[in-house]
């Protein structure tokens, strides 16, 4: 092995664990959870614009929320909490170490700057065709491509851990 | 190092055992339950259930479907209702209903007891026809560049409105048309 990360002995389970991997497991656990608290937060909102004596927001703030509320519920949070899981169970599980932390970052790196921008795009109303946006409705372009982003960054996940 | 588990390491524990009488029973029955609603759902509900509205659809050019659109409105029409033009086609006949961002168009008046065809299309973006008329409930998908055909008999007189369930931008919540069945 080229690379010699820092090990430690969980106490508990006798594991060995790999520090890049603890730290990118509770990176991507951790995003994931901000995720989901933001996604609940819109729904709070939703709701309270679907309770007709309340009726918080116009149509447009509400399919933006709606749109952003989806795709952070369906796709972000989950997909990190996902590789959070992946690489724990590749790792911690196995008591192996990462074979290439490097791109388990740059998966990371890659993952959250596409959620950002598509949060960022949907959340201005460039991009306010639901998570499932159907052609021919049409976003703006870079929205396409930060979903793209986060999708690929997910598939190269696998290969940071795989020995 | 007694307690290391690696994927190198014989695995420790039974979980290779046989499972037990209870849990089998449930795997059984969780088994025979999939099969039962898999024929119910793909042989029992097709040939004696009335829930299903036997669907088709052909491609088109979503100018030339405009067009036939119009020509139909023009030739039954017998009102307006909001600007929106009212269309009484004959008993038994076609009626072409063709769906944009945010309207359907045209509100169309039918008689109670006739079956007639729909010719349903879009013209811009994918809409969602969701027409609840006891004791059809009917969903289907409207897509630009496809007419789907579909058979409908009003059994009750009255009036049904006509919403799209497939978000299609900001006026989304806006798309209701209206059919109206007489004696």
């Amino acid at each position: 092995m080229a690379m010699v990360g820092a090990m430690r002995r969980c106490e508990i389970t006798g594991l060995s664990v790999d520090r890049s991997a603890e730290r990118l497991i509770m990176l991507n656990a951790v995003t994931a959870v901000i995720y989901l608290a933001i996604g609940g937060i819109l729904a709070l909102l939703i709701a309270l614009t679907r309770w007709q004596t309340v009726h918080l927001l116009g149509p447009q703030r509400f399919y933006e929320f709606l749109s952003t509320h989806g795709m952070v519920m369906l796709i972000f949070w989950i997909l990190f909490f996902e590789v959070a899981g992946l690489i724990f169970a590749s790792t911690v599980l196995l008591s192996t170490r990462m074979t290439i932390p490097r791109l388990g970052w740059l998966a990371y790196g890659l993952m959250l700057g596409g959620s950002v921008v598509a949060t960022v795009l949907m959340l201005s109303g460039r991009a306010t065709v639901m998570f499932t946006s159907y052609p021919p409705l049409r976003a703006q372009t870079h929205w396409y491509y930060a979903a793209v982003l986060v999708f690929l960054s997910v598939r190269s996940s696998p290969w940071c851990t795989s020995s | 190092m007694a307690s290391r588990v690696s994927a190198l390491a014989k695995p420790r524990g039974v979980w290779w055992e046989r499972l037990g009488p209870d849990e089998r029973l449930w795997v059984w029955l969780a088994v025979i339950w999939g099969v039962a609603m898999f024929v119910m759902i793909a042989f029992v509900w097709p040939l004696v259930g009335q829930e299903q509205n036997r669907l088709s659809s052909y491609r088109v050019d979503p100018a030339a479907f405009a067009a036939e659109a119009e020509a139909f409105i023009a030739r039954y029409q017998v009102g307006q209702l909001d600007g929106v033009p009212v269309v009484a086609p004959p008993p038994g006949g076609d009626v072409y209903l063709d769906a944009r961002a945010f309207a359907w168009q045209p509100v169309i008046q039918l008689q109670r007891g006739q079956t007639y065809r729909f010719l349903i299309s879009s013209r811009d973006v994918q809409h969602g026809f969701s027409l609840v008329m006891p004791p059809h409930s009917i969903n289907v998908q409207v897509l630009p560049g496809y007419v789907t055909v579909l058979t409908l008999t009003p059994e009750k007189a009255g009036e049904f409105p006509l919403i799209c369930n497939e978000y299609c931008g900001l006026g989304h919540h806006l798309m209701i048309g209206r059919i109206v069945v007489k004696e």
